[in-house]
């Protein structure tokens, strides 16, 4: 295949932000000499300063070095949460959409019995039962935000399977299991990625909310989302504190949508010219 | 019939897109003289929604502009007038009616509102008298009990409905122009033809100039009085419908009356014209129906063709016209 | 009666609508009878909401019927087991109207054109793609065009996309759903000479539905005229044509512009709209627009009678 593209600003930024991401993830020492959760009493709610470039927070760790390592444990919740949501997600919406029928009924009406399970009781009967860990944190997003995936990749089928290619398929004889994986799906990729990008930011917030009851990353382990939460106490002393989180929090949500948008252009031939 | 009511004199509209410049109307003139249907054909492409729509100048920046000639309505040029006093042209002086009743109507307002809209803003009536009109004006287009079918939705009405209710709005401030672009392509044949023939009893009762444009030949045949064919943004051949149609001075008209299948006429197959319609981004060098043309020469791939007299009212633009004016001397 | 490929009996499509708690039904089609002869083309004509399209769709059962039968060579096509309607669909294809609405915009033309192959079975590589260069060759693309898109085609070559794609699999019967309607006129008469070619030399059989009576006229050999779900009207091209009968099938004929100025006719303008098929007239359902109703014509309907051989009316009145 000849991919003649032009790379636009927003695909460079989504790899760069994206890399650096990973690199974070996976070798934070590179990143920072200090250590993520050994206190200092002497330095508490430092602002920026050259040894420390982002300040200090109220048990004075460096806020950068807990951004860094807190990088692992959020984007695994993030991305984790939304690959599984995915992963359970999409199939169902496929099946439904095209389906129809009472199937269609079944299927809705228990996604909306998920979609209106508080995300918080979910989440404290998780962790009784699997014990607070990562995957668990993961399990439970996942749970909360899968039928959404479902939502927009059914009503994107409801749309596309009355059109004539899909007609045409079944006219020349194609399987259902044909029609659903080979045609509707890739025609939903774009829908997807949008609400891919949408849900990772969203379970990067869910993981604070739950820190915040002591459910989600346990302290002293940093995470974007709880840190994001504690900074919100000291708002009045030390305002420069919740700005790091929330622009590392916005820089990766709007990055994975350019890679969203990037991934879309790349299977829709229309783009490429 | 009298002087001309609407003039367009080497109209030249381009799409400016990343692919380039698209020539869509290039060095187009047409004119239409008072109470005369003039019907635009061609096929999908050719330019000829884009003439109309500059003519109203809805073409939209940054994608579109009309980038010279002129439009003569009465003598004065529309492309020179201030924004203002173009928005007292459209629906007032010149109004449009487009293919699609169905997206052309706002679904939020009763059909009457969106009659006396433009009664009350273009010829200053009250409330109550822009309702008396509305009512009237769905009489006249020949709405049933159009005191109910004023307070309808539009979508509680028919295709057919609908273009009629379109009809009445455009002919609401009495305009001395009215622009049909396919105003019977969504519909179907039965209600075409009621269509039809209510557009030819307003422009009787009204005097009204009507362009219609479509890709219809056989609504040319019916409606019009000239006719002007157009082929990838210029206007190939200009004259009375008659002429054109029984001595076609161009290939392209040419062809065109010959590929569609006649109720009138046996034949096994189709004469058709070859290959396919350029894209406007990369138009031939001359002539731009010189790879389609049985006439083509080498002069044709080199020059464009420039406007001939074919008849006093009947212009074309291509080299050979004299040899397919024989062509069609042979044929009768 | 000659070979028959394809037998329609008492043929009835009825689509519910829910309303509150009411269901009423949409008559789409409503006690249809009719055969098609093996190498004929048989057309379908009428306006929206008339039930072409959906008799088109039954016949190649896309669609279940709510009641009837459709036999082809003599098989009742609902009675078959998955497997045999599996061996049916390669001897019956289709043609859509939207040549770029029929194709997958995510696929390349190779791909789209072997689908069927792929449905079907032919697993080997090679022959499949032997396959596709000869009816490639065959609908005059070049081979370049396999590696491409179907959005990088104009109308007519998408529309001989599709057409490869149908004839792949050499069936017998194509059901060309308003193929031309969307093409313009000069790309019709290119497509229009094609399937009339490909008829001859695939041996195939037609069933060619559309609203354009000149297209029909063209191209079929015999007629069907629908209103509203019922066949009013059946015969060979020439008796529609030449001697039409029904009082729909008269003005339709008559409102169809014609492309010449000095043909000037008088028109048959028929009254007000097409009833929707959710409620149709009582008795004789054109009987609301007829110019020649007559008292009772809303009170029964109509039975098709033969008029001269081959050629049925559904109008007691047909000479009045």
């Amino acid at each position: 295949m000849k991919l003649k593209k032009r790379v636009s600003v927003t695909t460079v930024f989504a790899f760069v932000v994206l890399g650096v991401v990973i690199l974070m993830a996976l070798f934070p020492q590179l990143f920072t000499s200090y250590d993520p959760t050994t206190p200092d009493y002497e330095s508490v709610l430092k602002g920026p300063s050259a040894a420390h470039w982002l300040g200090t927070d109220e048990v004075g760790r460096d806020i950068m070095c807990r951004l860094i390592y807190g990088t692992r444990n959020t984007m695994m919740v993030g991305l984790g949460s939304s690959l599984l949501a995915a992963l359970i997600g999409i199939p169902l919406g496929l099946i439904a959409g095209y389906f129809g029928g009472l199937l269609d009924n079944v299927i809705m009406r228990i996604l909306d019995a998920f979609l209106s399970f508080p995300a918080m009781l979910l989440a404290i009967l998780v962790i009784t039962i699997f014990g607070n860990s990562v995957p668990s944190l993961i399990l439970t997003i996942a749970t909360v935000n899968f039928p959404r995936f479902s939502r927009v990749v059914r009503s994107n089928v409801l749309s596309l399977k009355d059109r004539e290619f899909v007609e045409a398929n079944r006219a020349f004889g194609a399987k259902n299991s044909y029609i659903l994986f080979r045609t509707l799906l890739p025609n939903c990729v774009s829908a997807i990625t949008v609400q891919f990008s949408l849900l990772t930011a969203v379970a990067i917030l869910v993981e604070a909310g739950l820190s915040f009851i002591g459910l989600g990353i346990q302290p002293p382990d940093p995470a974007w989302g709880s840190m994001l939460q504690y900074s919100q106490n000291y708002l009045s002393q030390a305002s420069w504190y919740m700005i790091a989180p929330t622009v590392m929090i916005f820089l990766v949500v709007l990055a994975v949508n350019f890679f969203g948008d990037f991934l879309r252009d790349l299977f829709d031939p229309m783009k490429q010219r | 019939m009298a002087e001309k009511i609407l003039e367009i004199r080497e109209l030249e509209t381009h799409f400016f897109s990343s692919r380039g410049v698209a020539k869509a109307v290039d060095k187009v003139s047409y004119s239409l003289k008072r109470g005369e249907i003039l019907g635009v054909v061609g096929e999908s492409g050719c330019g000829k929604s884009v003439t109309a729509l500059s003519v109203l100048r809805l073409i939209k920046p940054p994608g579109g502009k009309i980038v010279g000639g002129e439009i003569l309505l009465d003598g004065v040029d529309l492309l020179k007038l201030p924004e203002r006093e173009m928005r007292k042209v459209r629906g007032n002086r010149i109004s449009m009616i487009f293919q699609e009743p169905m997206t052309s109507l706002n679904p939020l307002f009763t059909v009457g509102d969106q009659i006396m809209e433009p009664l009350m803003q273009h010829r200053g009536l009250s409330k109550k008298e822009a309702k008396e009109e509305a009512v009237r004006m769905l009489a006249a287009v020949g709405i049933p009990s159009p005191e109910k079918r004023v307070n309808d939705y539009p979508n509680s009405m028919s295709g057919g409905m609908r273009q009629r209710v379109m009809i009445a709005m455009a002919l609401s401030c009495n305009p001395e122009v009215l622009i049909a672009d396919e105003p019977t392509t969504a519909l179907d044949v039965t209600i075409q033809a009621q269509i039809l023939e209510l557009m030819k009893k307003m422009r009787d009762e009204l005097g009204t100039a009507i362009i219609m444009i479509t890709h219809d030949l056989g609504v040319v045949a019916e409606m019009c009085d000239r006719t002007a064919v157009m082929y990838c943004g210029s206007a190939v051949e200009e004259g009375p419908v008659h002429e054109v149609f029984k001595a076609p001075s161009h290939p392209y008209t040419r062809g065109l009356m010959m590929s569609i299948p006649k109720l009138t006429e046996e034949s096994d197959r189709l004469y058709n014209i070859k290959g396919s319609v350029p894209s406007l981004f990369h138009l031939p060098e001359g002539c731009r129906f010189a790879d389609r043309c049985e006439f083509c020469t080498e002069k044709c791939k080199k020059e464009t063709p420039p406007v001939e007299y074919v008849g006093p009212n009947h212009t074309v633009k291509c080299h050979h016209w004299r040899t397919l004016e024989r062509f069609s001397d042979e044929r009768r | 009666m000659t070979d028959a490929l394809i037998r329609v009996e008492h043929l009835k499509k009825y689509f519910p609508q829910k309303e509150g708690f009411q269901t009423n039904y949409v008559k789409a089609v409503d006690d249809l009878s009719f055969t098609i002869r093996k190498g004929e083309t048989f057309g379908l004509v009428g306006e929206s909401g008339c039930g072409k399209s959906t008799t088109g769709r039954l016949l190649l059962d896309l669609i279940h019927p709510t009641e009837g039968e459709v036999y082809f060579e003599g098989e009742k096509i609902s009675a078959m087991k998955p497997r045999e309607l599996m061996r049916l669909r390669r001897h019956m294809q289709i043609i859509f109207q939207d040549p770029f609405a029929s194709l997958n915009p995510k696929l390349k033309v190779r791909r789209i054109i072997e689908e069927p192959l792929r449905f079907h079975g032919i697993k080997n590589r090679k022959t499949r793609d032997e396959l596709v260069r000869d009816i490639l060759n065959v609908v005059g693309l070049p081979e370049a065009a396999l590696e491409r898109y179907p959005h990088e085609f104009s109308g007519g070559q998408q529309q001989r996309i599709g057409i490869a794609r149908a004839l792949i699999l050499r069936p017998d019967f194509i059901v060309c759903d308003e193929a031309v309607s969307a093409l313009d006129v000069s790309v019709q008469a290119q497509v229009l000479n094609l399937l009339s070619g490909l008829k001859d030399e695939f041996r195939l059989t037609y069933l060619f539905i559309s609203h354009n009576l000149s297209v029909i006229k063209h191209i079929c050999d015999r007629i069907a005229v629908m209103y509203l779900g019922k066949i009013v009207e059946i015969g060979d091209r020439e008796m529609i044509f030449k001697n039409p009968c029904h009082p729909y099938t008269k003005a339709l004929i008559s409102a169809i512009p014609i492309p010449d100025p000095d043909e000037r006719r008088s028109r048959i303008l028929l009254e007000g709209d097409i009833p929707s098929p959710l409620n149709p007239p009582s008795g004789c359902r054109f009987h609301t627009r007829c110019p020649s109703c007559k008292e009772d014509c809303g009170g029964h309907e109509p039975e098709l009678l033969e008029v001269e051989p081959g050629h049925f009316v559904a109008c007691p009145y047909w000479n009045a």
